[in-house]
């Protein structure tokens, strides 16, 4: 039984008094709404046989004796309808903007209106849709069928807590995260660096010990012991210059080994925490790409990196010394002067207070200040990217104004932070400065009456101490905002680390020796948001060495078809096979050593000419490359450049115009020499003119392989084998051209017939 | 040539063609729990079931320019302004729109919890219920319709809107400041 919501026992008292058989619920949902769009409870209750819809209220009230105090749930019905699932042909979930409604379609045409529902319980009733078309299929019949094991209701949620995951494709629950174990994982990946760290570790030891060394000789020991007639070292200042200057030195050296350290295992930590998350990116299926933004991945390589290395290697060491120099010194002030300890002490409670209060202001003040560059950096990148357009209709003056008000706003937040960091933290400063101030007042009333023994040197050393203890102050108040951000970041990078790809190569996956090329389609059913069918129940055959025309109106699934054969995405249903082996079952290198496609959109990667066309094969020798270029029309272009083969392309180089990138993207493809090619409206951008040239060019590149030709252009497929015509994710038409021409009101007849008149009356005739 | 040029005119002006639907032509009444529409063009009359109600301007102009498309999400015409229909019909009309596009206005933010990329929202909308509902990217999922209102998407998709962010309690508006 599915269940995607937890359903009372009450519901089930009141399916049974309406004589529903409980034992034969297959599946039940929950959704928020009625079928007038009003907040109540309905549940959505499917068997074999029947589909039901139960709508009502819960009520709270006392006991049925009214005296019981306690509350009881009462459950008030207020519809119950009921239809017969072999007249249901479907079920829909039709979106709204906030909310949804569950509709069926009936065998005999109609409509009718299940329930609403707000988003939140769509998901739920997409899953209960997708296992009531199984039942309907017959590939489930029984209660105690099996469901998939993402749908489980309780992979949704959290075990420990049983809060919903708010994204189900992260199973994190922020509630139960713990820091702990992340910090324990990160800390294992850091192992390989132990000798490193501990060297830094103990240069940063042995640098406190130095500092808390420094205040002792150059002040107690120096004032009396040597200066002080009484004291032991009496007159011997050279020594102690020389004992001063010996332990600095000592403390720079320290310094340096630390920094250097500290400087190469940085670049080593961010370079590998990097190049972990870049390499778990490549990995993963183009679904991933699909739901996140490109600047949300790349801010993640980047910057996490960033922040995780800078709390874990600067952060991190340094609050620990931090922690034991504070310790070591209280313990030193409170054995010297234990009254004058206190004293100067009190104002760091009082600190902490008040910089954790104006920490907040600050953090809003930042998180200003960041959104408004942002705005400002989005505002530059998106007028400079369209300069072209702004000049053809004359609108600089609006965009400067427009660029004025951003850059207004920019400068007042930063305005504002820097007048905070200004002005409020010398004062807070001041607050610490106050116990120096109290050290010093009753610190010299105490060496002036002779106090316990209390020295002038003593007191030297004891404010030089008391001055230790301020500054790490300030880095404990960081340290709060400083953990939660490498956190985020920590569990951002796992993320990604833990996240599996959708599309995996099965571990006894088969590399075919002989390649045909034969692709076939049975029944193949695909998605890309459940219930949301892009391609619905499509079959269809290509022999090995043909050439298949698929056509359709933008939006059709045409592409979809192509990315299946490519296994970029999975089917939800059916077989994509080729030469009579699955997809799933082909190994990654199988796939993509003999399967090639030109797209319309054509990508190069920063490099030259030379490059982007071997990327395809780069061991291919020069001789290949420019045979390559040749046969799709590019070679005379490229040689006319002054770098010729040498030009540097991509990202920021020299701009190729559309025809170009087209046979340079088809030199590629003939590079590859794949058995299966896939030409997704490879000549869509193009003129006429452009198109007929590259023509050629495809023309030798098809040449005995196994052809998938996706074009809206009817002419180009004109000489296929076979064509397909999809309408709504569904083989409407199959044959030749001639075939198809020859149905009289069928759609290829249509728009073949719509697209040369619109041709004729271009003045183009074909 | 000028032959083209004169069909091409006369392509565009189809393309740019607009019905216009108001209370002569169009009769609009639910039928099975749906919308469905009569559409009078000369003495032919056109039946669809099914229509679909869309702003064109939903941030700007609420009961103008309300697209109707039929089940095959073809437009079947368009409203100019909804008060070109009876009482009764802008009635219907307007529970039809409210229905899609329907969004709790947030009166009052109770609590913004922020955690490891999610932000945990509480909130009392304007029918008096509280609502607990959770951000992710929630710079992002915020979106300023001019400069005092805000919608706010969840993890779901739902919507809630805030009509006046400035004319939002004191309190409150902290919380949301932040995001804007």
């Amino acid at each position: 039984m599915f269940v995607s919501d937890k359903i009372p026992t009450y519901i089930y008292t009141s399916l049974n008094e309406e004589g529903v058989d409980i034992e034969k619920i297959m599946l039940a949902t929950y959704c928020d709404m009625n079928d007038d769009h009003i907040f109540c409870d309905t549940y959505v209750i499917a068997t074999t046989d029947n589909l039901y819809v139960l709508s009502g209220t819960v009520t709270l009230e006392h006991g049925a004796d009214g005296k019981s105090r306690a509350l009881d749930k009462v459950w008030k019905e207020t519809a119950f309808r009921e239809y017969d699932v072999e007249n249901i042909e479907r079920l829909s979930c039709e979106e709204l903007i906030s909310s949804a409604r569950l509709t069926a379609k009936t065998s005999d045409g109609r409509t009718i209106f299940l329930t609403a529902m707000t988003n939140t319980c769509r998901s739920s009733v997409l899953l209960f849709i997708k296992y009531f078309e199984r039942m309907k299929k017959g590939q489930i019949s029984s209660p105690d069928f099996e469901i998939d094991a993402e749908d489980d209701p309780k992979e949704r949620c959290c075990p420990k807590c049983g809060m919903r995951y708010p994204d189900r494709n992260r199973k994190i629950c922020p509630k139960c995260m713990e820091k702990g174990k992340l910090y324990r994982r990160f800390g294992m990946f850091l192992v390989k660096y132990k000798t490193y760290i501990a060297i830094m570790l103990l240069s940063l030891v042995l640098l406190t010990l130095t500092g808390v060394l420094v205040p002792y000789v150059s002040n107690e020991f120096f004032y009396d012991e040597v200066l002080s007639k009484n004291g032991s070292f009496f007159g011997e200042v050279l020594f102690v210059v020389g004992l001063v200057v010996a332990t600095r030195l000592l403390s720079q050296i320290f310094t340096v080994i630390n920094g250097f350290i500290s400087a190469k295992i940085s670049a080593k930590i961010v370079y590998d925490l990097k190049m972990t998350v870049f390499k778990a990116i490549e990995k993963l299926s183009l679904s991933f790409f699909g739901n996140r933004q490109t600047g949300g991945l790349m801010a993640q390589v980047n910057n996490d990196s960033n922040t995780i290395y800078s709390f874990f290697c600067d952060g991190v060491p340094y609050f620990l010394i931090n922690i034991v120099q504070v310790a070591v010194i209280c313990v030193l002030l409170f054995i010297e002067n234990p009254l004058l300890a206190a004293l100067s002490l009190v104002t760091v409670p009082v600190f902490f207070f008040i910089i954790l209060r104006t920490y907040r202001k600050e953090m809003k003040l930042h998180a200003k200040t960041y959104s408004s560059t942002r705005a400002l950096n989005g505002q530059l990148v998106d007028v400079l990217g369209g300069m072209r357009v702004v000049k053809a209709f004359s609108q600089e003056d609006a965009e400067i104004k427009k660029f004025d008000r951003v850059s207004r706003r920019a400068s007042k937040h930063h305005k504002k932070l820097s007048l905070f960091n200004n002005y409020v933290y010398p004062s807070v400063g001041l607050i610490l400065y106050l116990g120096n101030i109290i050290a010093l007042g009753v610190g010299g009333w105490m060496v002036i009456s002779g106090y316990h023994d209390f020295t002038y040197g003593k007191l030297l050393k004891f404010v030089a101490y008391v001055n230790m203890i301020y500054s790490p102050m300030y880095f404990f108040a960081d340290m709060v905002d400083w953990s939660a951000a490498s956190t985020n970041a920590l569990q951002r990078l796992f993320e990604i680390y833990d996240t599996e790809p959708d599309i995996s190569e099965k571990e006894d996956a088969i590399t075919p020796e002989n390649f045909e090329g034969k692709v076939e389609f049975c029944n193949v059913d695909f998605s890309y948001t459940k219930n949301r069918k892009v391609i619905d129940n499509v079959s269809f055959e290509i022999e090995a060495g043909k050439t298949l025309g698929i056509v359709g109106h933008t939006g059709a699934g045409k592409s979809t078809i192509a990315n299946l054969i490519m296994r970029l995405y999975d089917c939800d249903e059916g077989k994509v096979l080729i030469d009579g082996i699955d997809v799933k079952d082909l190994s990654f290198k199988a796939l993509y050593d003999n399967i090639a496609i030109v797209s319309q959109e054509t990508y190069f990667f920063i490099g030259s000419i030379l490059d982007n066309i071997r990327y395809a094969n780069p061991s291919a020798s020069y001789e290949e490359v420019v045979r390559a270029a040749k046969l799709a029309g590019a070679h005379d272009f490229i040689i006319k450049m002054p770098d010729a083969y040498n030009t540097m392309i991509g990202f920021g180089y020299k701009g190729l115009s559309g025809g170009e990138k087209q046979r340079l993207s088809i030199a590629r493809a003939i590079l590859r020499d794949p058995k299966i090619l896939i030409l997704d409206e490879a000549t869509a951008a193009m003129d006429t003119e452009t198109e007929k040239m590259i023509q050629n060019a495809i023309t030798s590149l098809t040449k005995g392989k196994t052809t998938i030709m996706i074009a809206h252009r009817l002419s180009t497929l004109s000489d296929a084998d076979e064509l397909i015509v999809i309408e709504h994710g569904k083989v409407a038409e199959k044959g030749t051209h001639k075939e198809l021409l020859a149905i009289e009101n069928g759609v290829y007849n249509k728009l073949y017939t719509l697209q040369a008149e619109a041709l004729k009356n271009a003045g183009i005739t074909e | 040539m000028e032959n083209i040029e004169n069909k091409n005119d006369i392509m565009l002006e189809d393309a740019a063609k607009i019905i216009k639907l108001d209370g002569d032509n169009a009769t609009f009444e639910m039928k099975n729990g749906f919308l469905a529409l009569t559409v009078k063009a000369g003495d032919e009359e056109q039946i669809y079931d099914r229509v679909f109600l869309h702003r064109a301007f939903p941030h700007e102009l609420l009961w103008e320019y309300i697209s109707v498309t039929g089940s095959e999400n073809k437009e079947v015409g368009l409203i100019y302004n909804i008060d070109d229909f009876s009482s009764d019909v802008v009635e219907l009309l307007k529970t039809e729109i409210n229905r899609k596009y329907y969004s709790p206005v947030i009166s009052e933010i109770y609590s913004v919890k922020e955690r490891y990329g999610f932000s945990y929202w509480k909130v009392r909308v304007d029918d008096g219920r509280t609502l607990n509902f959770t951000m992710q990217d929630t710079f992002g999922k915020i979106i300023r319709i001019g400069e005092d209102s805000a919608i706010l998407v969840d993890v779901d998709g739902n919507r809630y809107t805030i009509k006046s962010i400035l004319e939002l309690d004191k309190k409150s508006y902290r919380r949301i400041e932040l995001y804007l």
